[in-house]
């Protein structure tokens, strides 16, 4: 297996645009492929990763659209779906097939649009038994703090705080959905969505793209110090059992395990990391699932100063799901983007000073009590 | 079942239709339960259970995950007494038609040790905390767009008696 | 909350045992009820017959007859016995305000506190028959377009004072028996009545000035109305004596266009009432 590099990134704005999928795939196509100083005719394959295009503008075959407006056409396209970790699915699958001597270089987009109508709620329809019987996928996050709280004694105002912090982030991130600051009172005095999260303890819904370009080492070379190793790389699913604790995933745990261990790391050398807080709560329970702090201690962990900008281990520095935004296919993308900017030093205000070791964590879907797929990769610049 | 909405209209025939096409109630999906829950029988929901290592899965399926051996699944109705393991009270419109605020979660069923996502009957999530008892109830829990009843499950705490 | 579950029918005329059968096949209990064990017998027998028509078609099995008549169906000629435990009564009689009142009042009397009070009068005011009982709220006018078993269309007529509970109880109900509703103000006709009586009226008009025979003139209606009856078929099933009853009351209410036809006063005054005299315009 080879060593495989993120060569070149590039995204959009995430927020509410008029314009179509196609026109956002191709600006963050055109912004990576540039950033890389390639052409179309270099790259080898095309990895798209969307997840409600079908269900939302009755689109299918995203990927050929968008990398044909970006004048790529002929080579292996495959679109992926994962829920929120569509994006980082089709990483993975670009990261293997260049690890695996497949191809040389590689394009991986993450695209999306979710933003509704004022006044129209997210409906992908109710396929399943759960969602006929009133599940809303707030709801199932609404369990997971519930029962961190119990357990753990993890406060609304912790809770709060990913929120604030985030959102602080975001106003440094000039491609983030959020810019303003916001107070734990403000988050906590939200209107209430699922018992006991609020409207602003949520993750909005958002139109956006991200792509970058993933290359073996000897195309890598020509890029010189911009290159970033994809060191690790892990993806897993749910064991589904049954009556398992609400309080972590262990498919997360599994998933870290892997990837560190490709990359020969361990929590202690991460220097930043970007995770899928779709909801305040996550946030809390990806630290312990990441190894950053012991189970039950993310609470204390963000009271502590640790995950914020200027602390151990900053979380989220681009404003994460929550001010960032959460285009749901080009988030997962778009947190490798984030973190190939930080190792690189051109994050700007949010940049981590000397960071090395970079995580990105997201995980989507759900089915039963679990969630569907959670991936973990690692970039280390050498 | 009960509502908090007085003004609620339920139309419950006794029988099932014959040579007609207007049903006023639907099954939110066939083989979960029974419906109308016969006289004098409780309600209880349509599970399986592994012969072989005694698992217990909801809704019915084939196969078990585990053993994998085919005709290796039995019908079980799941027993009607549960316990709240996690609840929220939801305040958006669900995609199923619900009106909020409505309560739902994960219901532990001891006997049949399953787990499975259920509404609540009640709009006070401190009625409805994690521990509290619960019986299952079967009947109308929405309203579709041709005006007919929705029929599902959900739980309910049983009203404790004062000794 | 409002439960419906027990269905009371007052009437087993041709609309009469219509309702009940719907009703019936949808799946409630139901009570029929009529002044003599003649009628009802007669009811049940047009009931046992269209289902013998859905069995030909493949709708209904032939062993489900009996359970839609002799279970889902019970007959009785005592008011109370029939309305004692019912939700919804639907009362179709003959086209008379004081004798709809007069029964009004008694189903006040007699039905349970919660009970839904319908009529399927095509053309007297809701508001004038809820006057009678003390429930106006819980009174609404449900009248269901003939033949039942086969027309989809129910008209819905709310009195001044109709909750919107009984409104949603008559639509669910509607629903139930997988037909479709259509709201009308509470006037003389409502919607149905002042067009159909208006073109029904007429065509006897077309029989009275010999304008064409009532064949000619039903065939017309089949096939370029795409009508499933004709006119004078139609008059002839509802019954000539209805059908004047109607006429009358909306010419009254509403003036000149409503006046009687001579032909249907003449049949009307020979006895020839349609189907159920053996003669109206056609002999059966």
């Amino acid at each position: 297996m080879r060593n495989v590099f993120v060569i070149g990134v590039g995204m959009t704005v995430f927020g509410k645009h008029e314009r179509s999928l196609r026109s956002l795939g191709y600006e963050a196509c055109l912004n990576a492929l540039k950033d890389a100083g390639v052409k179309p005719a270099d790259i080898e394959a095309g990895y798209c990763g969307n997840c409600l295009a079908p269900a939302l503008q009755g689109e299918t075959g995203v990927g050929q659209h968008v990398f044909w407006e970006a004048g790529i056409k002929g080579i292996p396209i495959i679109n992926v779906e994962n829920a929120c970790a569509s994006g980082s699915t089709a990483v993975r699958e670009a990261w293997m097939a260049i690890s695996g001597g497949f191809y040389d270089m590689a394009i991986v987009v993450g695209v999306e649009k979710t933003v509704m109508p004022k006044g129209t709620p997210l409906n992908v329809g109710t396929g399943e038994l759960e969602a006929k019987l009133g599940e809303v996928f707030p709801g199932y996050f609404a369990f997971v703090a519930q029962k961190h709280m119990e357990k753990y004694g993890t406060t609304r105002e912790q809770l709060a705080k990913v929120s604030v912090k985030n959102h602080e982030n975001g106003a440094l991130n000039p491609y983030a959905q959020f810019n303003k600051p916001l107070t734990v009172e403000q988050v906590l005095n939200s209107a209430m969505i699922a018992e006991p999260l609020t409207l602003l303890s949520c993750c909005p819904n958002s139109d956006g793209a991200a792509a970058i370009i993933l290359a073996s080492a000897e195309k890598a070379k020509k890029v010189g110090k911009k290159s970033v190793r994809l060191a690790g790389s892990a993806l897993t699913s749910g064991t589904y059992e049954n009556q398992k604790d609400f309080t972590g995933w262990e498919m997360e745990q599994r998933a870290a395990k892997q990837a560190y261990e490709m990359a020969s790391i361990d929590p202690k050398d991460i220097n930043v990391v970007e995770v899928h807080d779709a909801f305040t709560i996550c946030e809390i329970v990806h630290y312990e699932g990441l190894g950053l702090c012991s189970a039950g201690e993310g609470g204390r962990f963000i009271d502590e100063g640790h995950s914020w900008l200027g602390g151990k281990v900053p979380v989220c520095p681009s404003g994460g799901l929550l001010a960032k935004g959460h285009p749901v296919g080009a988030s997962g993308v778009a947190q490798i983007v984030e973190l190939a900017w930080q190792l690189r030093g051109e994050a700007g205000k949010r940049q981590v000073p000397k960071a090395r070791v970079a995580v990105a964590q997201i995980m989507g879907g759900a089915k039963g009590s679990d969630t569907r797929a959670c991936t973990v990769h690692v970039m280390i610049k050498d | 079942m009960s509502d908090s909405s007085k003004e609620e209209v339920r139309i419950t025939p006794t029988y099932t239709p014959i040579g007609i096409n207007g049903v006023s109630w639907v099954m939110v999906e066939a083989n979960l339960f029974e419906y109308p829950v016969p006289k004098g029988k409780k309600p209880a929901l349509f599970g399986s259970l592994c012969t072989k290592c005694d698992r217990v899965f909801f809704p019915q399926r084939e196969l078990c995950p585990d053993c994998f051996e085919e005709g290796g699944m039995v019908m079980k109705r799941l027993d009607s007494k549960g316990v709240i393991y996690a609840s929220t009270l939801v305040q958006i419109p669900s995609p199923a038609g619900i009106k909020p605020p409505y309560a739902y979660g994960y219901v532990d069923i001891p006997v049949d040790k399953i787990r499975i996502h259920a509404l609540f009957d009640g709009t006070d999530l401190a009625t409805l905390a994690p521990g509290t008892e619960v019986e299952l109830v079967i009947g109308p829990f929405a309203v579709n767009k041709q005006g007919q009843n929705i029929i599902g499950y959900k739980y309910r705490p049983v009203q404790s008696r004062r000794v | 909350m409002l439960e419906i579950k027990k269905v009371a029918v007052l009437g087993a005329g041709t609309m009469g045992n219509g309702i009940a059968q719907v009703y019936a096949q949808a799946g409630f209990q139901v009570t029929m009820m009529d002044v003599d064990e003649g009628s009802l017998q007669r009811g049940f027998d047009i009931i046992k017959k269209s289902l013998g028509l859905m069995v030909k078609k493949g709708k209904v099995r032939d062993n489900e007859v009996s359970e839609v008549v002799t279970v889902r169906i019970k007959g009785t000629t005592n008011m109370k016995e029939a309305v004692r435990d019912a939700d919804l009564v639907i009362e179709a009689v003959p086209e008379e305000l004081t004798l709809k009142q007069s029964i009004f009042k008694q189903l006040d009397q007699m039905c349970p506190l919660h009970t839904i009070l319908a009529t399927n009068t095509s053309t007297i005011s809701i508001t004038a028959i809820a006057s009678a009982t003390k429930r106006p709220g819980q009174v609404i006018g449900l009248h269901f377009a003939a033949p039942v078993p086969l027309m989809k269309g129910v008209e819905i007529v709310r009195g001044l004072d109709t909750s919107e509970q009984t409104l949603e109880a008559a639509k669910k109900m509607v629903y139930a028996v997988g037909k479709e509703v259509y709201v009308g103000k509470d006037g003389p006709g409502f919607v149905g009545n002042r067009l159909f009586t208006m073109y029904l009226n007429e065509a006897f008009n077309l029989l009275w000035e010999e304008v064409a025979t009532p064949e000619d003139i039903d065939k017309m209606a089949t096939l370029a109305l795409g009508h499933p009856m004709g006119p004078i078929a139609l008059s002839d099933m509802i019954g000539l004596d209805q059908l004047l009853k109607g006429v009358e009351y909306l010419h009254q209410e509403l003036g000149e266009k409503y006046r009687p036809s001579p032909m249907l006063k003449k049949l009307v005054a020979g006895g020839y009432y349609g189907r159920k005299t053996g003669r109206g315009v056609y002999k059966y």
